[in-house]
């Protein structure tokens, strides 16, 4: 499919009132571009206003203020059943009423396609979900894995200009979950739907997307790649929610070219750092994988010492709390399965490359 | 140390568990297995003998008597002559007529309460408006909206003689029409409710998303979902209809149907086979309508709750919808309200539309005078009843949800049948079963419970016809209820040392709490309002205030009947606020009681 279709939101706000007459910002200010054929997830805590902002998209709320343009045409007030898009529901959605067939023809139908059409379509549908020979089955007689796969081919069938997801996974269990969303990635290449996800699985977004959104409290904190996001977060807020992360106060002396020259301890050194950063106070972030214990394979310069204060063992890697100057840090060790666990009170020496840490404002 | 294997150990464990059932024991063994198990704790065996024993004498029994005498020689004699006599044919198609008439009008318009309720922008002062018009109906005698219409439709009706100089003639098929319809619809009106508000809201957005506009979404996706329980509603309508006996009797005139035939059979003719064989012919189609609309609503509302509902719902905003629809259900409104005014006023005047002078003569009539006995009798009565209707409710709703017995379903069956069952029906099984003394083996274990010279006046059989007609309700809140609450929880409690019936006292009970108290505000108003199942059992000694009011009207003294049928709501109401005061809500906030307190609770186990 060659006619992918872009989206724009700019500065979206959507402000509801509550039953007692409280007004809530649930999107605040959110403007996003989504190219042609795009995956991009919304990811953040629950109320967040990723699911909002889903629901504006699609069109079961109206923006308070902002512009949603789909292919450059504003479609901010347009009623959801003129925008041309699918959504995949969280509880699947699918009329129990009606059979496998009848549930993917739904759309079709609605948009008058001859009949040998529409069985073509929906064939090819099944198909490509796998699900060919339940035509005839009720929603209801299938598991959860296959009832969302319906969801799926029915949000497809229509050819949809955007396909909305909202937490389809959510209510299968972990392993149908890993390999439903490797089922999604497939289809939406395959097919080339420009698509927006929403979930706060950040293992599930990160898998699956182009581009993630991370937002909190109704604004978006971050819209970058995965790899970018894990590596160069813009904020403690996302380098908090993606994975876990060490936080350290350090001087920032001077910035250029997207680096800074920073004193840790009496230790210069330079490191990334996010285009905000400013000489003064800022954060150095270290994943805890980013960080190398001395006495493991491969040189570790051992700059800086401390004391193991908890161990858990956690099969692929041994897991440390070090107390070192007064504060404490999370450190992933791989080595340790193999090479040796440090035992709770241990003196151990630390380091770390700076080009593998980051700091933000 | 960790390598000796526990042996030991497992050996004590298999030696103190019972022995293990197999799996491939035969079906009579397994039952008496099961039921052995269940005498290790006295008080919850009691509980289920007490259970089975109240179903067989109070439901099974009657019914038996009445097909007993059915199926006798007389009775195959006037089964004959019902199937070759064209005035039986009429009757029964008269039945058939109403029955599918009322139904039909009452679907409509519960079907259009809830869904202006449910799904139109309406302000809230008319969703209240409409909701209280619609549960009216259910703390006020059956045949209340009849002596209203009489009155105000009637042949010198206030509204079409007094006002219109027309003379028309209410009596027949359109009074009835109208007076079962505005009595009846409360039920379609609270099911279809539910079942609206029970949608998953994504299902609309689904198709809305999927390209369909607001009609084509209510078309094919709204309205089928909702097919199941409008055909619920349907036959519960038609089955209260053909078995009502209260408003024929009003508004019937020359309009002859099952209920008013087999009451004369027995009142004016003293053939009580023909009553019997009569009834038999009104039970089958009631029993068999009545658990395929069951098993229909429970269906429905099975179907649309599938994952957890998301999305907010929609409603409709269109004023080319909105308007209209409001508009008639506000009329319908404004009927039911006129019709209860009429009575309020007609209560404190002499005599309405003849003389309209204010009065307070009828209500010293009810209050202190002849009526005043009747008052305290039925109000006494009921409070027994419910009492005893509320208990029952509770106990079988856990032997049935929680029981690990065979046959609990039929604990179930057999309780429904209770209400499954029309009440003129009950009447004649109770003049049938006790107007002697019940004797098993030759040993009296009931004394004389009907007719002259009963027991109590006649009191105990009218308090079990109240028990059976409004336990059933209570059963299915009990039902739902326990079936929400984590079995897990009363393990806790048994874990910890408690007995089943100090578990079921001081956990469950406390948690079905909302469940109760749907029951016996359920329990009292039925008691209070029941007609036709006690026609036949009051005695001179004990007055109900339902007959007086059948007769009150019989006898043309509209003021007398209107002052009793205000009196009967206002000391409904007051039950109520008392027993909420009593075992509602503690903090002013918690569970209301479910909201499907009337016959057609849809969470049924008797659904497969």
């Amino acid at each position: 499919m060659t006619d992918a279709h872009s989206l724009v939101l700019e500065a979206v706000t959507k402000v509801f009132e509550t039953p007692e007459g409280r007004l809530v910002t649930a999107v605040d200010n959110v403007s996003l571009s989504i190219g042609q054929g795009e995956f991009v997830t919304l990811l953040g805590p629950s109320g967040c206003g990723k699911t909002t902002t889903l629901r504006l998209i699609a069109g079961f709320e109206f923006p308070t203020a902002g512009r949603i343009l789909l292919d450059g045409r504003d479609i901010a007030h347009v009623p959801p059943d003129k925008r041309g898009m699918a959504m995949v529901f969280q509880s699947y959605a699918l009329f129990p009423h009606m059979s496998v067939f009848e549930n993917i023809a739904y759309g079709l139908r609605l948009r008058h396609w001859p009949k040998a059409e529409i069985e073509r379509t929906v064939g090819e549908m099944m198909a490509l979900v796998n699900l060919s020979g339940l035509e005839h089955r009720r929603p209801a007689s299938l598991s959860g894995g296959q009832q969302q796969r319906v969801a799926l081919a029915r949000a497809m069938a229509v050819r949809p200009k955007v396909l909305l997801f909202d937490e389809p996974l959510s209510n299968l269990d972990a392993k149908l979950r890993v390999a439903l969303r490797a089922e999604i990635r497939r289809l939406q290449k395959q097919l080339g739907i420009t698509s927006i996800y929403v979930t706060h699985d950040q293992a599930e977004a990160m898998s699956l997307s182009d581009r993630v959104v991370v937002m909190n409290a109704g604004r978006v904190e971050q819209a970058s790649a995965p790899a970018e996001l894990y590596t160069r977060p813009a904020t403690r807020f996302v380098a908090d929610f993606i994975g876990q992360a060490n936080f350290l106060d350090v001087a920032v002396e001077r910035v250029a070219g997207g680096w800074a020259e920073i004193t840790l301890w009496a230790h210069p050194m330079r490191v990334p750092a996010h285009e905000n950063v400013r000489p003064g106070p800022a954060a150095l972030m270290l994943r805890p994988e980013a960080i190398c214990l001395a006495g493991r394979a491969g040189a570790c310069a051992a700059r800086f010492q401390g004391r193991v204060r908890a161990v858990t063992f956690l099969g692929s890697a041994v897991e440390y709390e070090i107390e070192t100057h007064g504060q404490t840090l999370t450190v992933s060790d791989r080595e340790a399965v193999w090479g040796g666990i440090f035992a709770e009170g241990e003196l151990v020496g630390w380091d770390f490359a700076p080009e593998r840490g980051y700091v933000i404002p | 140390m960790g390598s000796v294997s526990p042996r030991p150990c497992v050996l004590i464990a298999v030696q103190a568990s019972a022995p293990p059932i197999p799996i491939q024991l035969s079906g009579w063994r397994r039952v008496w297995r099961e039921y052995r198990a269940l005498t290790r704790d006295p008080i919850y065996f009691i509980a289920l003998l007490l259970a089975i024993l109240f179903i067989a004498i109070a439901i099974l029994y009657p019914l038996l008597a009445t097909l007993a005498a059915a199926i006798s020689p007389a009775g195959a004699q006037t089964l004959a002559d019902v199937l070759r006599r064209p005035v039986y044919h009429r009757i029964i198609l008269n039945t058939l007529v109403m029955g599918l008439t009322v139904a039909t009008l009452g679907t409509a318009i519960g079907f259009l309460f809830a869904y202006v309720q449910v799904r139109l922008a309406a302000p809230a002062w008319i969703k209240r408006a409409i909701h209280i018009a619609a549960l009216v109906p259910v703390v006020s005698p059956p045949f209340a909206v009849a002596i209203a219409i009489i009155v105000l439709f009637g042949r010198s009706g206030f509204i079409t003689s007094g006002l219109l100089g027309l003379r028309t003639d209410i009596y027949g098929l359109p009074g009835l029409t109208l007076a079962m319809t505005l009595s009846f619809f409360t039920v379609a009106y609270l099911n279809l409710a539910a079942l609206m508000r029970g949608l998953d809201p994504a299902l609309d957005e689904a198709a809305t998303n999927l390209g369909a506009n607001k009609w084509q979404t209510f078309r094919t996706v709204t309205l089928p979902l909702l097919i199941p329980g409008l055909a619920g509603s349907f036959l519960l309508l038609f089955v209260e209809a053909i078995a009502d006996l209260s408003n024929p009797l009003v508004l019937g005139g020359n309009y002859t149907v099952l209920a008013t035939r087999l009451y004369l059979a027995i009142i004016g003719e003293y053939d009580i086979t023909a009553g019997a064989v009569l009834s038999v012919i009104l039970l089958v189609p009631s029993i068999v309508l009545y658990f395929v609309q069951l098993r229909l609503v429970t269906r429905a509302s099975v179907v649309t709750v599938t994952g957890r509902p998301t999305g907010r719902p929609q409603v409709v905003t269109d004023r080319r919808v909105v308007v209209p629809l409001v508009a008639l259900a506000l009329t319908m409104v404004g009927l039911i309200a006129l019709i209860y005014l009429t009575i309020l006023v007609g209560a404190f005047t002499i005599s309405l539309g003849a003389n309209n002078a204010f009065t307070l003569r009828n209500f010293e009539f009810v209050l202190l005078g002849y009526g005043a006995k009747a008052m305290f009798d039925t109000t006494g009565m009921s409070i027994l009843a419910t009492l005893c209707a509320g208990f029952l409710s509770m106990v079988i709703a856990f032997l049935v949800v929680r029981g690990r017995f065979s046959g609990r379903n039929l604990l179930d069956l057999g309780m429904m049948m209770g209400i499954a069952v029309p009440g003129t029906i009950y009447g004649i099984g109770y003049l049938l079963a006790f107007n002697s003394p019940t004797e098993i083996f030759g040993l009296a274990i009931l004394p004389k419970l009907t007719g002259g010279a009963a027991v109590f006046g006649g009191a105990l059989a009218i308090i079990m016809v109240y028990v059976i007609r409004s336990a059933p309700a209570g059963l299915r809140a009990g039902v739902a209820a326990l079936q929400q609450i984590d079995p897990a929880i009363e393990e806790a409690s048994i874990s910890i040392g408690a007995d089943q019936a100090t578990t079921f006292r001081r956990v469950t009970l406390p948690l079905i709490r909302p469940a109760l108290l749907t029951a016996m505000i359920y329990a009292f108003a039925r008691a209070m309002t029941t007609v036709s199942a006690i026609l036949f059992l009051t005695t001179p000694q004990t007055r109900v205030m339902t007959q007086q009011i059948l007769n009150e009207t019989e006898a043309g003294r509209f003021g007398n009947a209107f002052a009793y049928v205000a009196v009967l709501i206002a000391i409904v109401l007051l039950a109520i606020g008392a027993l909420y005061a009593l075992i509602g809500p503690r903090d002013g906030k918690g569970a209301a009681p479910a909201g499907r307190p009337l016959t057609a609770a849809p969470e049924s186990s008797l659904a497969p």
